[in-house]
Parts: C-alpha cells; sequence; structure tokens
C-alpha cells in the first residue's frame, strides 16, 4: 500500500502545485484578458518542452546508476555541432576541424558498434569489426561534409539533423563504455567528478574543433517548416511554425517514451534496473546494456531538440549546453530525479514558469496597478523607477525560474513526483 | 542404480568481499533432479556460495561448472542464461513494478510469448492469491506473498537448477511448510534444487542430500536422514541435547 500511497501523493502535489500556479497567473493576468495569460503560456510551452526533453536524460540515467551527468549538456551542444558541421563549411581558422571531426566520429561509431556487437566471443573479432566500423563511418562522414570554401551542403537539412542524432547517440553510448563504465563499482562522488570533467573536456574539445566564436544556422538551410512564420490559432493567439513543430514533436517523444519505459521489454529491464541493478542482472538482464541504452536514448532526445532550439534564436557555440543543462538538470530534481515523468513535467514546469517572468515588466498596465495608484500604494513613477533600476526584472527568468524551485524543493525535497528512497527490502 | 549426471558442480571455490576472504575452498556437487540442501549458522557463508555460483559474488579461485560447461567468470546474466535461477535471501522482488511485471521479469530472457502467458497463468494457479494481487505493485504484499512472488517470479524462467536462499525467513509455520510442499512439487516436476536454510530440520528431512557448511568451509555431507541422526548436526543445527 505504501506504494500506492506514494504514487498518488506525487501526483498530489503536483496536482496542487499545477493549480496554484495556475491560478496564480489567471490572477494577475485575467485583470487585463484571458488571451494574455495564453499567450505567455504558449510562449512558455516550446521552451519548456525542449528543458523537458533534456532533462529526461538526466533522470533515466540517474535513476539507473544514480549518476548526475553533468556533461549532459556538452552532450546537447555536441549535436548543434554536428548539424552544423554536416551542412557548414569550417570556417577559416579550423585548419584542424576535418582531422579531429573524422577521429571523433571514428571513435563513437567505433565504440557503439563495440557495445552492440557483444554476440561476436572473440575480444579481437569484436575489436576488428568496431574498428572497421569506425573507419568505414568516418571515411563517408568526410564525404557528406561541405568543403572548406566551397559552400554548399551536400545533405538536405533534414538529413543532417538525423545523421546528428545517430552521432549524438554513439556520443552517449561512447561517454559511458569510456569514462563511466570503468567507475561503476568505484564511489559515487569519484563519477561525478568524472563527469563534470567529462563535461569542461567535451566543452574544450568542441573549442578545438569549431573555435569558441558564437555561430548560427545560415538561413539559406533552414527548412519552411520550421519557418518563423506565424501561425495563428485564435485572432489573438498565434505561434510561430517552429514552435508549433517543437510543442508537437516533443508531446509524440514523450508519449513515445512512456510506452517505451511501460511496455516494451527494455523498458521494463531499464525500471528494474533502476530497482536494483543485482537483481535484474539475475533474471538475464544485461546491466551495462541497458545503461547504454539510457545513455543513447538520453543523447536522442536531446539531439532531437537541438537544432530546433538553436533555430530559435540562440547562438551554437561550445559553452551553450553548459546553461541549458543546468536549467534541464535543476528541471528534473524539480520533477523528482530519476522520474521520467517527472523530468518532463518540471522542464515543462520551469519553462512556463520562466515565460510568464516578463509580466513583471508591464505591471502597470492592469487593471489593479491602477487601483493601488488611486490608493497611494504605489505611484507610477516609482514603479518606472524600480523597472529600470532593476535593468527591467522580466529579464530575470532564470533567476525566477530557480527561485521557483527552490521553493518546490523547500517544501518537497523529493521532488514533484519523487519519493523518498524507498529502503530496498 | 547408476547416478544421475552431475548438474552444478563447484570445485575449491574461494571467494569474499574485498580483502575479506570468506569462502576457503568449498566444493560440492548437485546432481540433476536432487534436492541439496547448505545448512550452517548465521554468517557460515551460505549465502556467499549462492552469490558465488551465479557471479554476484566472482569467485578468486576454483571453477564452477554447470553440465559440464566452466561458467565461473561468466557474468550474472550469462549465468541466468544457462538455467541457474536464484531466488534471493529477502526476496528481492522489485518493490515499485506490479506482480505481474515481476513475473515476466523472470521471464525475461524467454521470448516465447505465449508460453509465458501460459506459465504466468499457471503462476496463479499455484499461487492463488498473486493472481488476486496481480496488479498491486509488489512492494504492496505482505512478506509470505513476497516469497511467492520471488518464488514463481523464479519459475518463470523455466530454471534448470533453482538455488533457494532461506526461503522460510520470517514467515509463521503453516506458510513454512506450505513453502517447503512448494519446492518439492517443483521438484517433482523435474526441476534440480539447491536449498539454503536455517531451518535444518525440515530442509534435511526434505533434501536427499545435504553439505554443512561453517566459516567458509564444507565440514560435513550425507544423505538428508544421515545428517538428520548425526551427533554434531543434532548439537548444533537441530538444538537437541
Ligand atoms: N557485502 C558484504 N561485505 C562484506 N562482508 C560480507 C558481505 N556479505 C557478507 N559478508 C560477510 O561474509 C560472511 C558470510 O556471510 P553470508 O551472508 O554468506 O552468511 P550466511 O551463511 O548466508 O548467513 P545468514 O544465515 O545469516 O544469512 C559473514 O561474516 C558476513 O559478515
Ligand atoms: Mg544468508
Amino acid at each position: 500500500m505504501a506504494t500506492e500511497r506514494g504514487r498518488q501523493s506525487g501526483w498530489n502535489t503536483a496536482l496542487w502545485w499545477g493549480g496554484g500556479f495556475a491560478l496564480f497567473a489567471l490572477v494577475i493576468t485575467l485583470n487585463r484578458d484571458f488571451e494574455t495569460f495564453l499567450r505567455y503560456l504558449v510562449l512558455g510551452l516550446p521552451q519548456g518542452a525542449i528543458i523537458a526533453l533534456i532533462a529526461v536524460g538526466y533522470s533515466m540515467v540517474y535513476g539507473i546508476i544514480q549518476l548526475i551527468n553533468f556533461a549532459h549538456g556538452e552532450v546537447f551542444m555536441f549535436s548543434t555541432f554536428f548539424v552544423l558541421m554536416l551542412l557548414v563549411p569550417p570556417e577559416g581558422g579550423q585548419t584542424m576541424a576535418p582531422a579531429l571531426i573524422g577521429a571523433t566520429v571514428f571513435l563513437i561509431v567505433a565504440c557503439t558498434v563495440w557495445v552492440l556487437a557483444e554476440r561476436i566471443p572473440a575480444r579481437w573479432m569484436r575489436g576488428a569489426v568496431a574498428v572497421a566500423a569506425g573507419a568505414a563511418a568516418a571515411a563517408a562522414n568526410a564525404r557528406l561534409m561541405p568543403a572548406t570554401g566551397a559552400g554548399a551542403a551536400i545533405l538536405p537539412f533534414f538529413a543532417a539533423y538525423a545523421l546528428a542524432i545517430v552521432y549524438t547517440c554513439c556520443l552517449g553510448v561512447t561517454m559511458d563504455l569510456l569514462a563511466y563504465r570503468p567507475l561503476r563499482h568505484s564511489p559515487r562522488l569519484i563519477a561525478l567528478i568524472t563527469a563534470i570533467g567529462l563535461s569542461l573536456f567535451l566543452q574544450n574539445f568542441a573549442q578545438l574543433i569549431w573555435g569558441s566564436s558564437s555561430r548560427y544556422f545560415p538561413a539559406s538551410v533552414r527548412p519552411a517548416i520550421l519557418g518563423s512564420q506565424q501561425v495563428t490559432l485564435t485572432p489573438a493567439l498565434s505561434l510561430s511554425r517552429l514552435d508549433l513543430v517543437i510543442v508537437v514533436l516533443a508531446l509524440a517523444l514523450m508519449a513515445g517514451l512512456q510506452l517505451f519505459v511501460m511496455k516494451t521489454r527494455t523498458g521494463r529491464a531499464m525500471r528494474a534496473c533502476a530497482q536494483d541493478r543485482v537483481t535484474a542482472s539475475l533474471m538475464g538482464v544485461e546491466v551495462n546494456r541497458v545503461v547504454a541504452v539510457a545513455f543513447a536514448l538520453g543523447a536522442g532526445l536531446a539531439a532531437m531538440v537541438a537544432p530546433l532550439y538553436v533555430l530559435r534564436g540562440t547562438p551554437i557555440h561550445p559553452q551553450m549546453g553548459y546553461m541549458v543543462g543546468i536549467l534541464a538538470f535543476s528541471s528534473a530534481v524539480l520533477g523528482g530525479i530519476g522520474n521520467i515523468t517527472g523530468a518532463m513535467l518540471g522542464g515543462m514546469v520551469i519553462g512556463i514558469v520562466s515565460a510568464f517572468v516578463p509580466l513583471f515588466d508591464a505591471l502597470d498596465r492592469f487593471a489593479w496597478f491602477e487601483a493601488a495608484v488611486r490608493a497611494g500604494w504605489i505611484t507610477r513613477e516609482g514603479y518606472a523607477e524600480f523597472v529600470q533600476g532593476f535593468g527591467k526584472p522580466g529579464q530575470y527568468q532564470l533567476a525566477v525560474a530557480y527561485a521557483f524551485m527552490i521553493l518546490v524543493i523547500v517544501f518537497k525535497p523529493t521532488g514533484l513526483l519523487g519519493k523518498a528512497s524507498a529502503k530496498r527490502a | 542404480m547408476t547416478n544421475p549426471p552431475v548438474l552444478l558442480r563447484l570445485d575449491a571455490v574461494e571467494a569474499g568481499y574485498g580483502s575479506l576472504r570468506i569462502l576457503k575452498g568449498i566444493s560440492f556437487e548437485v546432481c540433476a533432479g536432487e534436492i541439496v540442501t547448505l545448512i550452517g549458522s548465521n554468517g557460515a557463508g551460505k549465502t556467499t556460495v549462492l552469490n558465488a555460483i551465479c557471479g554476484v559474488v566472482p569467485p578468486r579461485r576454483g571453477t564452477v561448472t554447470m553440465d559440464g560447461h566452466d561458467i565461473t567468470r561468466l557474468q550474472p546474466h550469462e549465468i541466468a542464461s544457462r538455467g541457474v535461477v536464484h531466488v534471493p535471501e529477502g526476496r528481492k522482488l522489485f518493490p515499485d513494478m506490479t506482480v505481474a511485471e515481476n513475473l515476466e521479469m523472470g521471464a525475461h530472457l524467454r521470448r516465447d510469448r505465449a508460453g509465458i502467458r501460459a506459465d504466468m497463468e499457471k503462476m496463479y494457479n499455484l499461487f492463488p492469491i498473486l493472481g488476486e494481487r496481480r496488479h498491486a505493485p509488489a512492494g504492496a504484499l505482505s512478506g509470505g506473498e513476497q516469497q511467492m512472488c520471488a518464488i514463481a517470479r523464479g519459475l518463470m524462467a523455466r530454471p534448470r537448477i533453482m538455488m533457494f536462499d532461506e526461503p522460510s525467513l520470517g514467515l509463521a509455520p503453516k506458510l513454512v511448510e506450505q513453502i517447503f510442499g512448494i519446492i518439492r512439487a517443483i521438484n517433482d516436476e523435474g526441476t534440480t534444487v539447491l536449498l539454503v536454510e536455517q531451518n535444518a530440520h525440515m530442509a534435511l528431512q526434505l533434501a536427499h542430500r545435504g553439505y554443512v557448511i561453517a566459516t567458509g568451509e564444507i565440514t560435513l555431507s550425507g544423505s538428508g536422514s544421515e545428517l538428520l541422526g548425526n551427533e554434531m548436526v543434532k548439537r548444533l543445527y537441530l538444538g537437541e541435547a
């Protein structure tokens, strides 16, 4: 019974928070008009969907091996560079890029094939297959990348997008194989420090390959369906095609992930490993393989949203994964780290909460503001000074998001859907 | 009468935790179709023996052979795939998964959907309480129900040898008898059993043969009735004067 009750109270808390927040948002917006509320909500959805899908990557891995994979943000960053490298020739100074990219593709494909080819019993044969696959992939990749100076991309946008997703999955698997698997039985702190080190390494490695300047996808490669034209939902409510795609894709991915985890044999093995790895192995589950699947899935989900995130106007650079990563990780904690549904919920909540923050710059347009001025509690000048003095409070989206998160964690330390780690009897 | 073939054999197995050497050269064998019991006091190393067999505590020296194949260095999931199934001490169910999902986990290595479905129905007949509670999380079962669920989960793998670690622990006498009856029934259907028990009396009555383990070594062996009549066993493990 304890478990049933625990699960319910998780949902109850989530409902309380969600309901409370909706009420708060309603109260401050209804004074103006309901459509303003919807407009901000719609602004928050794509942002939240992106954070949610990245957050899942943290939670899934944590659920199984209790490791906070700090390098997950860098995986996200790499996936955008993978798309970029397939679409845009390297810049002038990047003479090392082709060689380093070749080495990277070789390594990640070879490691992934090594992990997949467990059926081959002889290690040398398995190694040979892995090396051959890596070399073939590196050679093929070199032909797919546009040459320096030449210009035009060889692959269409969506092909590059798909290939980048594959590469990113391979990167996730490789990271686990080389950095984390050898530490599976070491103290958790060691693995955590390794994760931080790996995160820094990947940032610097990306900088070595692609340089530190900010880049964008050139407008010429952007497909029309991911454009910024507005799609009108109601006369007063519209969002860009890109945002619509993000929201629809994210919902589909979340539903798919939920189905995978709950209904498939591998998903079930994953949940079993999250509860008790040793016992799962007694059932014949190959734990290392399940962990590899978790890394690949998490990386793949991040790679699915990464180019869309960039198309919303954020520059591509080696540090881009850091901020997004921390935000997504915090969302995973907010939702209850280790809980996949929680990570999705946490990401959506954070995205939506931060979307409402710009409202604070426009408080003077509310009806109750007028009333407060008439009552003599505030003056218009005072408010204008406040807004100026804080350099527009509406910019403090992250600060408010984190404050909200801290508030939730104070009242429910296990996160929205998390529960106190039950003793394994 | 010709002896049935040896199914599982341990040969001078040494194992331990960290720098602790717990098993100091354990040798014994289990023949196909037998019930063999391993008795010994707390901390003697019984659980460690089972963990060494199933690969959770890899042996440092010695060999474990299953059906003539060396399985000493294999990973737990590879050993499981050879039909060695362990019903661990303390049940070790997946508490947040339903009873049905726990049973499905037991059949993880099998691919015959229809067979799995049929076996699940069989388990629900064998343990009606599991059928009633198939959609409840396993963590919500009582201790006895959990033990039944753990046994059913083990059976779902269609094991060749089933190892039980103290299945009677913490259960009421009536339930203990029921569990022992089930173990006998499992054996009657042809599954070999290796049983670790504190309840030496019942274990020796049930088993064809038994081994006594003390501080990581086998000190005595014999048929169940021989050990039941042995003076030392009586004094140390059966609590008789
Ligand atoms: N994980 C572990 N780390 C260190 N020492 C351990 C560990 N597990 C068991 N031991 C030690 O190994 C010895 C044998 O333990 P084991 O669990 O095999 O005993 P047992 O015969 O199963 O006892 P019981 O009847 O109480 O279950 C004990 O001295 C115990 O302290
Ligand atoms: Mg024990």
